[in-house]
Parts: structure tokens; sequence; C-alpha cells
């Protein structure tokens, strides 16, 4: 398997982990799932990380990213029936709906008057197109801290 | 500070960005290729620029 293969099986084996789990795989179920060993799977998501494929931990170095979903608890909550995703951001939120294609319903908070709310969408569409979304950070910087934006 | 945008247009945002998103296929869009989505989406001006 040449780095670019290894890379792509990588970076589908972590999708379809977070996909079914809602969680981050380990690098051992990565390892066991792409058939590679746990260092050549290390590597490969470091090589995923710089190409902003997907995002590590600046200090942990594991999984903290696979955009949409995230690895940690967010102020985005996405949820379908039975399974259950934490989201990095509002776009990203929506993102999960969009990129499974399926409905679901997104608890988050009013970034303006902490209020709750939910967003419900039903796969194809969105349940209700009434509200905005903020965006905090101009394109051109969204990579220098990605935690942040 | 920042960009308000309409739910419809970030929609719209997030299935444009992420259709595919984990399909073996996927590559990473080019910062052209962003621009001329966000222009699509009337994401223009100063806080849409990518690069």
């Amino acid at each position: 398997m040449t780095t670019e293969e290894l890379d792509r099986e990588v970076r589908l084996s972590v999708y379809r982990h977070f996909v079914r789990t809602g969680h981050a795989p380990s690098l051992r179920e990565t390892s066991e799932h792409v058939g590679a060993d746990t260092t050549d799977i290390g590597a490969s998501l470091e090589r995923l990380d710089a190409n902003h494929v997907v995002v590590l931990h600046p200090t942990t170095r594991r999984l903290w990213m696979a955009m949409p979903f995230s690895a940690v608890p967010t102020e985005f909550r996405v949820t379908s029936g039975e399974r259950a995703w934490w989201a990095n951001c509002a776009w990203d939120a929506l993102g999960i709906s969009a990129m499974l294609q399926i409905p679901v319903e997104i608890t988050t908070s009013c970034t303006d008057c902490g209020d709750p709310l939910t967003v419900r969408t039903t796969g194809p569409a969105l349940s209700n197109p009434s509200g905005v979304v903020h965006f905090a950070v101009p394109a051109a910087a969204w990579w220098d801290d990605i935690g942040f934006t | 500070m920042g960009a308000v945008v309409s739910l419809e247009t970030a929609w719209a945002l997030a299935v444009a960005w992420y259709t595919g998103r984990s399909e073996r296929e996927w590559r990473r869009r080019t910062p052209a290729e962003t621009q001329a989505l966000f222009t699509s989406l009337g994401l223009v001006g100063p806080f849409w620029r990518v690069t």
C-alpha cells in the first residue's frame, strides 16, 4: 500500500467509525480495521492533520476532529434516532445531516442570549429555515487556530 | 464582529461542503474552488476571502 493509499484508508476508517459510534477510533481500532501497524497509522494521521483533513489535538496528538465530527463534547449535539454525535460548530452540525443524508436534531444554545436552541433537518432540507448562524473568524484565518474557529 | 448568515445559507454551505466527505473519492477543495463555492452562495467580501 502506498502512503497515499494508506492515508485514504485511514481517513475512510476514521469517518466510518465516527459515523457508526459517534466517537473517534483509537489507534488500535484504526490499525485493526486498516490492517497496518499503529506506528504507520499514527504517521498517517499526522499527514492527514498536516493536510487539514483531520485535526489532532495539539498536545496529546489524539484525534480531535474529523470534520464535521468532534471527538470531544461541544456546544453542538446532533442526534438521529438512537445515534448521536458532537459537531465542531453550527456549520458542522448541519454538515452531519448533509453528509449522512439523514434527518437530525441539533441541540445547542443561542450565542447571543444563551437560550436553548433546537434545529431539525429532514435529511434533504431544514425543517424550519428561520434563524441565523454566526461565523466569528474570517475564512482566511480559519486554520490559524482551528480549535477556536 | 464576524459574519452572520441565514440558516438557509448555512445549510446550503453544509450540503455543498460535506456531501461526499466520508466517501473514498472525496478530496480537499483547492482555495480557488472554495472561493467559487462561497461566491455561488453569496458569501462575498473580505470576510469570505480564503487567501
